[in-house]
């Protein structure tokens, strides 16, 4: 409880800044949504690791009095059961929440742009001890439910290409590092930053990936 | 190079205080020892199994046969098949699955049986040792990580 505390206090922090700095109340510019998330997970799931992967990332892009200047609000929702440790030892179906802020600054021609912020997640969901056997048939030792919650400070940088008069497609590499507790089940995925590399110790981690995300801009583009 | 000493041993100090082997990763084997005559084996058969027979290599050279444990029971049977007699060994187990630190989370063990005999066995004397495969510190490789179990026959 004292961790999402602090976690909702930095998100009101990142958030505040910018309204602090704003005169006039905020415009929505852009709303969109991430189309790459699951894709790695449908086309190579051994790969990854994960399957059953579903998850939904909506963005609002919020103006600010500052010219290039934007605020990102996403709530997203991820699910997925995950495999993990050596020869797949345990799987966890993880199912969990994220709230992210972020605050993003374009070039003059709106091109490239890159943004810090931070995520609050709460996850929760089961797992089980997998063994799988060259004799005899794989075995599934369930284990106790697991919830909780983590913070993450993200990153990202990428580039714009607008389509169209209201469409565009951004592209861009995030990294974010991340303090979360799930009780002792031990899952390595955190909604809203993504799996963990397994070396990644309980309570602290890293992860990156890339953003494919389409936004339908409010306001017509001058093509 | 004075560097490189440094590095290697901190290396080496962090395996040997640091590695932790979680439990069961695969499946589970026992080292079935003969310290009689070693009967010539043709076969030996792990009951219930999909493969059902132990390679030959694994019967050939030593007095040792490594056989692989059922975690879907809490027994597992071998049959050793010989020319002129047939003997039958089933070893007894208790699963446990427990948090055991941050790093591994829960791991699955597996331990004595809480009650009732250990093995049942057509060889006249038996022994059964049984190893956990959580470790902590130490350097971890090899075939120990999948034997829970040393099994002596001392007299057939």
């Amino acid at each position: 409880m004292k961790k999402l505390l602090i976690c909702i206090a930095l998100c009101w922090a990142v958030f505040s800044a910018d309204v602090s700095a704003q005169q006039n109340p905020r415009r929505v510019t852009a709303v969109g949504i991430d189309v790459f998330k699951n894709v790695p997970y449908l086309l190579f799931p051994t790969f990854f690791g994960g399957k059953n992967a579903l998850i939904i990332e909506p963005t609002i892009q919020f103006a600010t009095t500052k010219p290039n200047r934007f605020t990102n609000l996403t709530v997203g929702y991820s699910q997925i059961d995950q495999e993990r440790d050596n020869n797949g030892r345990t799987l966890h179906y993880v199912r969990g929440f994220h709230f992210q802020l972020m605050q993003e600054r374009q070039d003059n021609e709106g091109k490239l742009f890159w943004a810090y912020g931070a995520l609050v997640a709460v996850g929760y969901g089961r797992g089980a001890i997998q063994i799988k056997g060259d004799f005899f048939p794989t075995y599934l030792a369930p284990l106790p439910d697991f919830s909780g919650a983590g913070l993450g400070i993200k990153f990202q940088g990428g580039t714009n290409y607008d389509f169209g008069k209201h469409w565009r497609l951004r592209t861009s590499i995030n990294l974010s590092l991340n303090t979360f507790d799930y009780g002792k089940a031990n899952p390595a995925y955190l909604p809203g930053a993504g799996p963990f590399p397994s070396s990644s110790s309980r309570n602290f981690s890293y992860t990156g990936g890339l953003n494919l995300q389409i936004f339908y801009l409010t306001k017509q583009k001058a093509i | 190079m004075r560097n490189l000493f440094l590095c290697l041993s901190g290396l080496i100090l962090w395996c040997l205080l640091g590695c932790e082997q979680c439990g069961i990763e695969r499946e589970p084997t026992a080292q079935i020892s003969f310290f009689s005559p070693v009967p010539a084996f043709k076969k030996v058969r792990v009951l219930g199994s999909g493969k059902d027979t132990l390679a030959r290599r694994e019967l050939s050279f030593s007095n040792r046969i490594t056989a692989p444990i059922d975690l879907n029971a809490n027994q597992t049977t071998y049959v050793f098949e010989s020319t002129n007699r047939t003997d039958t060994l089933t070893v007894f187990y208790d699963k446990k699955v427990f948090n055991a630190s941050n790093t591994c989370g829960y791991v699955l063990d597996i331990e004595a049986p809480f009650k009732g005999p250990f093995t049942k066995s057509t060889f006249q004397r038996v022994d059964v040792q049984y190893l956990s495969l959580y470790r902590r510190g130490g350097l971890i490789s090899g075939n120990s990580e999948r034997e829970s179990m040393y099994i002596s026959v001392s007299k057939l």
